[in-house]
């Protein structure tokens, strides 16, 4: 592995703050992930991991703060603009279109960076081979299961094209077999084709595993970072986290 | 279907269609054939913005009435052709969709629906009431006789019907191909997508308002078309006639009944409930008026009822099963 | 002066009765997530109702309220029990397409029926008081509009005291807040929806009677209810009853003073460009919550 200092940074957050009426969901929050890390985002839930999400993939503007991707300013851009750029994302929820079949939930991701319909629909293939959905290709995205529609929230995602993917709970949901089959998954995303990487999850076997380095929040605010030793060894975090039984179970 | 068998069916189709004027040597029913294709080409039209899109337009008539009459107004009074005057009436009604979308898409989908209805009152109401308009003498409600200038292509006038059954199976023919051309290409996914989760699709790199945007303009200008071309075949526009709601309903009705979102759905319906309103006409005359809408409305609520998706989708489905039943 | 007095007490009463239909769309869509857009036609059809009844049995159309409220509930209770909550358990979307379109379906099935039945010829009614009016200084006001504004205020208060107050009307809210909460809490979301819908209509019912006894119905009023009652609800916010209170008697004095200074004409449409602005400016309504 390089050394951290060589690498590029592809995101870097500073002073990010976001309120919603009085309420102060993201406070101060200040982060950086480099080129072809895995950053783990973790805290209880209402911690402010989504709200965070969703304005580096430009849902909302931080109401202050600044957002860098690849050394260009990007906060406040609305959200297809994120991910011409190359900021991909998946949701908590999933969100598939479920008038269209698993091939063509694809191409609509594939699209953004393809010239002709003809070559993203070569491209979809090719990620849903890739997430193995290969064999479900032509079904309604209604008729999957939800490992299944897990892994297409992947593909539509990989399939823009992404330099940098957040991934909002992929595993939530999942039996063990399964989030150990996304777990994999992650990894070769980093490995094969060199995306870096953003999860928000709950497992924390999972995220202990995945992340090189790991952020976490609590009631919007940073209250540690760090490798998932450094991090599962702080106080704070100990008392704020780990301290309950639900999330210590995995 | 395969695509030989495709083609065969086009081909037959093709063959019939350009052949039937000469078949049908009365007038009347020939006038049957091109009310058909007039609303098989206007439900092709909505589709755009209410099935791809799936976008409730309910007031795309405002449309068929902005093209009527702009088109009419610049024959009557300028002395300019019915072909150029409908593709100024087609920007004019682009823009208006422009305009109004601009403001209500932003909102949700309700809202679109409530904007489309209400441009299609005012401008109703503002042609009404006003007896010239920028200028040009449009007198109300009683709207606006085009005079006849001679047979002429660039006139757009002809002394039998055939010339117009031929013009209308044009843009028939051009307006399936642009709806067939969306729907395969980039456009499409993305309507597709926005139908379903405008969100989820914005994250995939889609200008969501932009491509609303586009679909709305897209079925605007065609629907516009459409009204040029029936002012110059009855050779008047007034506002109950191109400016109706109830005729907005009809447009949107044959799509939905056909399948939203179909190539072939809206034209089906319309191939299949259009004529009805010339036959309840033969049949009981002009003194029981509204009869054939009558229909159309229950047509639409049995439809919407059991079988929501449309009649295209579920034939189409049915088929299917029974072919891979029979192997 | 008086004369601009004179609109603006015109204006509140007819206002007073647009409110009236304007809640029940509003009632609708609040709790059902629907939008009715048979609601105009569905009033003429009350409007129709009543007529037939008074020139039948020359019943006095303010005691025909309670006979065409009482039809039109079970109407709207049965529409939505037995149709809208098939078609609605079929749906996924936020707002039902489908409902839309239904509706849509259905007012042109009225519409054109009422057209294919009795005619495009408007009919009115002369009762007792047509024509009636109470003298105050240089202010003449209409006495059946008085009277029916009188009703469509009284029953619109009673319809915001129900839901603030009862039960069910704690019930029907906190399903238009979050039908699936409102479902966990053991809230029957059919019934509500039924009842909901039935007072929706129930409200159309009245107002028809009310409008009956100055107003000429005929087979195509409903396209421009239905359309002000929509201006209304925006301008109000939807499932707000005070806003669309407020809605109503706003649009009723708009189109009587601009009726007044221009003509009835460009009143209506001043009525749309309201709608405009009020989409620009204050999507939610002048009254309405914040989307969740």
């Amino acid at each position: 592995m390089i050394a951290d200092k060589e690498r590029r940074t592809v995101l870097e957050a500073r002073n990010i703050v976001k309120q919603f009426g009085g309420l102060t969901a993201v406070n101060n929050v200040s982060m950086h992930v480099n080129e072809g890390e895995i950053v783990g985002l973790i805290g209880a839930n209402g911690a402010g991991k989504t709200t965070l999400f969703n304005m580096i993939a430009g849902v909302f503007p931080p109401t202050s703060g600044r957002i860098s991707f690849m050394g260009q300013e990007i906060q406040g851009l609305p959200c297809h603009k994120m991910c011409r750029l190359g900021i991909g994302r998946t949701y908590q929820i999933v969100k598939p279109f479920v008038n269209l079949s698993v091939l063509d939930n694809t191409v609509v991701g594939a699209l953004n960076q393809c010239k002709d319909v003809k070559s993203a629909r070569e491209k979809a293939r090719k990620t849903l081979d890739f997430v193995g959905l290969g064999h479900r290709m032509d079904v309604s995205s209604r008729n999957l299961n939800l490992p299944e529609l897990k892994r297409l929230e992947l593909a539509r995602a990989l399939a823009t094209e992404p330099k940098l993917l957040l991934l909002d709970e992929v595993m939530a949901g999942l039996n063990p077999t399964d989030s150990g089959r996304v777990i994999e998954l992650v990894r070769r995303i980093r490995d094969e084709r060199g995306i870096t990487i953003i999860v928000i999850e709950h497992v924390m076997k999972a995220i202990m595993t995945l992340s090189n380095r790991i952020y976490v929040l609590n009631q919007g605010s940073l209250v540690a970072d760090g490798t998932p030793e450094e991090v599962s060894k702080n106080p704070e975090v100990i008392k704020s986290y780990f301290g309950e039984k639900r999330y210590a179970k995995n | 279907m395969s695509r030989n068998k495709k083609w065969i069916w086009f081909g037959i189709g093709a063959v019939f269609s350009i052949t039937l004027p000469m078949m049908v040597s009365n007038p009347y029913a020939l006038q049957f054939f091109i009310n058909m294709l007039l609303f098989a080409y206007l439900a092709t039209g909505w589709n755009i913005i209410g099935g791809y899109a799936g976008q409730m337009a309910l007031g795309n008539g405002v449309y068929f009435g902005i093209g009527a009459y702009v088109s009419t107004v610049l024959f009557v009074y300028e002395n300019l052709s019915p072909w150029v005057g409908m593709v100024l009436g087609g920007g004019v009604a682009a823009f208006i969709a422009l305009l109004m979308g601009r403001m209500t898409f932003r909102l949700s989908g309700s809202y679109f629906s409530l904007s489309t209805v209400a441009v299609l009152h005012v401008i109703r109401l503002f042609v009404l009431s006003s007896n010239r308009l920028f200028g040009y003498e449009t007198r109300g409600a009683q709207g606006i006789y085009v005079p006849w200038r001679g047979q002429s292509f660039l006139n757009m006038q002809f002394e039998g019907k055939t010339e117009y059954y031929y013009i209308i199976l044009a843009f028939f023919v051009i307006g399936l191909f642009i709806s067939w051309w969306i729907k395969t290409s980039r456009m499409g996914y993305y309507l597709a997508a926005i139908n379903t989760n405008q969100e989820a699709t914005s994250s995939l790199g889609v200008n969501v308002m932009g491509m609303k945007l586009k679909a709305s303009c897209i079925s605007a200008f065609m629907t516009a078309l459409g009204g040029s071309f029936y002012a110059q075949f009855i050779m008047m526009v007034d506002p109950s006639r191109v400016l109706g709601y109830d005729l907005s309903v009809q447009i949107m009705l044959y799509a939905a009944i056909g399948g939203r979102g179909t190539l072939a759905g809206p034209v089906i319906a319309a191939f299949l409930l259009a004529p009805l309103n010339d036959l309840l006409r033969a049949v009981f005359g002009t003194t029981v008026s509204g009869l054939s809408l009558v229909f159309y409305g229950l047509a639409l609520m049995l439809i919407i009822y059991f079988i929501p998706q449309g009649i295209w989708p579920y034939v189409s489905e049915k088929l299917k099963e029974m072919k891979g039943s029979a192997k | 002066m008086s004369i601009y007095l004179q609109s603006l007490i015109d204006g509140l009463l007819i206002g007073g009765v647009y409110a009236t239909i304007a809640v029940g769309l509003s009632l609708a869509f609040g709790v059902m997530r629907i939008i009715n857009w048979a609601q105009g036609e569905l009033l003429m059809i009350s409007m129709f109702i009543s007529y037939w009844i008074f020139t039948k049995f020359g019943i006095d159309p303010y005691l025909i309220i309670f006979l065409t409220s009482a039809v039109m509930f079970g109407i709207g209770y049965l529409l939505q029990n037995t149709v809208l909550s098939n078609i609605l358990a079929r749906e996924t979307a936020r707002e039902p397409v489908s409902v839309l379109l239904f509706t849509a379906g259905l007012g042109m099935f009225l519409s054109n029926g009422v057209l294919a039945l009795v005619g495009s010829n408007p009919v009115s009614v002369i009762t007792r008081y047509s024509g009636k009016m109470i003298q105050a200084g240089d202010i003449y006001i209409s006495l059946p509009k008085l009277i029916s504004f009188v009703i469509a205020l009284i029953c619109t208060l009673a319809l915001y005291f129900f839901l603030q107050k009862s039960e069910m009307g704690r019930a029907i809210r906190a399903t238009a807040q979050n039908r699936r909460i409102a479902t966990l809490m053991g809230i029957n979301q059919k019934k509500i929806y039924n009842i909901a819908f039935g007072i929706s209509i129930a409200l159309v019912g009245l107002s028809g009677s009310l409008l009956l006894p100055y107003y000429t119905v005929s087979y195509s009023i409903g396209a421009t209810f239905s359309f002000k009652s929509f201006v209304i609800v925006v301008l109000g916010g939807k499932g707000s009853v005070v806003g669309a209170l407020a809605g109503g008697l706003i649009v009723g004095i708009i189109e009587k003073f601009g009726g007044l200074i221009f003509s009835d004409t460009y009143a209506q449409m001043g009525v749309f460009i309201i709608f405009v602005l009020v989409l620009l400016f204050k999507p939610n309504g002048l009254m309405g919550e914040k989307e969740m």
